[in-house]
């Protein structure tokens, strides 16, 4: 077990610095000059303030010595400075992460807890009306675009009947964050769903379940300890696969419900062409992704050791 | 084969869906009423829905049916520009990793590995920031990023066929490399290939959507659908029509796709409908 989380450490450390540095490249071949942007937009800059401002902020450098810097300082948890508040780029990050962390969560046992619900009941009575209801429901739910449910529910709840907020995030308030969590985890539902009454189909038909039966177990038991837990293994596979993507998928739904997350801060860092805010965001978000990916991959191959050896 | 596909409900519904979309797309002129961008008119400036417009106009007085049966025009073109570059990048891609091995298999494996620690989206607004919005940009930024399922698909294919008999007779008899892929492999593969670029313009389009939404793809005044609901958002409360209608145009668009994607990988993959009806 050691040998392998060793193992993917070693792949897991060069993946961040090569996508760290994709990024920085990326990032600062922009067209336009920062140090422009640092002042004030609406007046031309005399030279020798542009000049000022690169020399501040370490543009004349070279590139190479730039990458260098930052990797230096990214180590130490310092993602440089916001060229438009002038403010500490982790600071700014430190104070959206709770927002898109709680987010996320909610929507992820939004998604679980319905779609395995639905998905195991549907499984069971497979050809019957509600297994076909939660089908069509599945088919709708993967194809509805999250930002354009987030409106059709603040306009049916917010707007119309006046239940929910319509936006913001109330200082924490959980009601703040019904809406958006259920517009984004409608779509992992129905993915979770699926895959659950495709598991629970196939577990049903497998011997031991016969066995069971024949054995003369009580169907409560035949069904919640056989049946569900083993046809939960492939639902925590795909339950891992879409979680590390749903920190990204939530930038949409904050600029929806007007949530101040990572997605939102990222939003108006590109509208005022922040680039270091940008980065920091992006990185955040990235780093995010793979480190959950990272965490899953060990818990899989704790709970199938088949895993280790591959 | 043909009964197959006649009998499959998924591909009945989707095909009709997408039949009717593609007609509305091409034919725009001709059902819609007026100009999506041009015909301004303030003095009947956020009309709702009604007998003089099915949809209702917009702030600048546009006839908002004309702009979402313009919009079909725009996505489809989106979705088919953007997945055949994914398709052609990830198949040749995929073809050469599985084909030749070695090297040039763990080069392209690496930067597939490097791609998919990437979320698409997040990359996608990575260049898109980079190089601006805009319609051709967009294309440029969602046609690089989400080719690594084809070309993974592509590659195990390829790896599989590779093995087999008539590829090794073809070699013996001196037939070249690029005359074998071309000629013995890529054939042999093209279903699953088929399956996944179906099921890639609806992802396309929906990215393109969510990207126009964010107001880095399409600007306004074209009528790009996320575009268009990334204005309505701010009428919510005045025009939901604003909202309702080219989001709902997103949505069955999309799930016409994946109904047919759906359709087409239950007749085409063998080894999914062998699963399927296992029991």
């Amino acid at each position: 077990m050691n040998k392998f989380i060793i193992r993917r450490l070693l792949q897991f450390i060069p993946t961040i610095i090569i996508v760290s540095f994709v990024i920085f490249i990326l990032l600062n071949i922009v067209p336009g000059d920062p140090a422009f942007l640092c002042g004030d937009t609406r007046r031309a800059m005399d030279a020798k303030t542009m000049e000022m401002i690169r020399e501040k902020w370490g543009l004349n450098d070279p590139f190479y010595l730039r990458y260098g810097k930052y990797l230096g300082n990214l180590v130490k948890g310092d993602l440089g400075i916001s060229f438009q508040t002038n403010r500490q780029v982790s600071e700014l990050l430190k104070e959206r992460i709770p927002v898109t962390l709680k987010l996320a969560s909610i929507t992820m046992l939004i998604a679980i807890l319905g779609g395995v619900f639905l998905g195991f009941i549907s499984g069971m009575k497979q050809g019957s009306f509600l297994d076909l209801f939660c089908m069509i429901g599945a088919v709708t739910g993967r194809s509805i675009p999250s930002f354009w449910l987030g409106l059709m529910l603040i306009y049916l709840l917010s707007v119309k009947l006046n239940i929910l907020p319509s936006g913001g995030y109330g200082g924490g308030n959980i009601l703040y964050l019904i809406l958006p969590a259920f517009s984004l985890g409608i779509g992992y539902m129905a993915l979770i769903a699926r895959v659950t009454r495709a598991s629970v189909i196939d577990v049903m038909n497998e011997d031991y379940i016969r066995t069971a039966r024949s054995k003369g177990l009580s169907e409560f038991v035949i069904r919640y300890k056989h049946i569900f837990k083993n046809a939960l293994i492939p639902v925590i596979t795909i339950i891992g696969l879409q979680f590390g993507g749903l920190i990204a998928a939530t930038v949409v739904i904050e600029k929806v419900f007007s949530l101040p997350g990572i997605g939102s801060l990222l939003i108006q860092s590109i509208y005022r062409r922040d680039v270091a805010l940008v980065q920091g965001c992006i990185l955040l978000i990235i780093f995010s992704f793979l480190i959950i990916n990272f965490v899953i991959d060990i818990l899989y191959a704790y709970i199938d050791p088949r895993i280790r050896y591959q | 084969m043909m009964k197959k596909f006649l009998r499959s409900k998924n591909i009945l519904f989707g095909g009709i869906i997408i039949i009717t979309l593609i007609l509305l797309a091409v034919f725009a002129p001709l059902f819609a009423p007026y100009d999506p961008v041009k015909d301004l008119d303030l003095t009947r400036a956020l009309e709702p829905p009604g007998r003089a417009f099915l949809m209702g106009t917009d702030p600048y007085g546009r006839d908002l049916l004309s702009r979402v049966i313009y919009g079909t025009r725009i996505s489809f073109t989106l979705g088919l520009i953007i997945q055949t570059l994914n398709t052609i990048i990830g198949v040749s891609l995929g073809l050469c990793a599985g084909y030749f091995g070695g090297k040039i298999d763990d080069m392209i494996m690496g930067l597939t590995n490097i791609m998919l620690s990437i979320p698409t989206l997040i990359l996608a607004l990575t260049l898109m920031v980079v190089m601006g919005p805009g319609i051709i940009n967009l294309i440029i930024a969602l046609g690089f990023v989400s080719w690594t399922y084809t070309c993974r698909v592509t590659r195990a294919e390829t790896l599989s066929i590779k093995e087999r008999q008539f590829i090794e007779a073809a070699r013996a008899s001196g037939v070249s490399n690029f005359r074998i892929i071309r000629k013995h492999i890529l054939p042999n593969i093209l279903s699953p290939i088929l399956v996944i670029a179906t099921l890639g313009i609806g992802g396309a389009i929906l990215m393109a959507a969510t990207l126009g939404f964010l107001g880095l793809g399409a600007q306004p005044p074209s009528p790009e659908w996320g575009a268009m609901l990334s204005s309505g958002r701010d009428y919510i409360w005045a025009a939901p029509w604003l909202c309702v209608f080219p989001g709902l145009a997103i949505f069955i668009t999309v799930l016409g796709l994946n109904l047919l994607g759906d359709g087409l990988r239950d007749i085409l993959d063998p080894r999914l409908i062998t699963k399927k009806y296992k029991n």
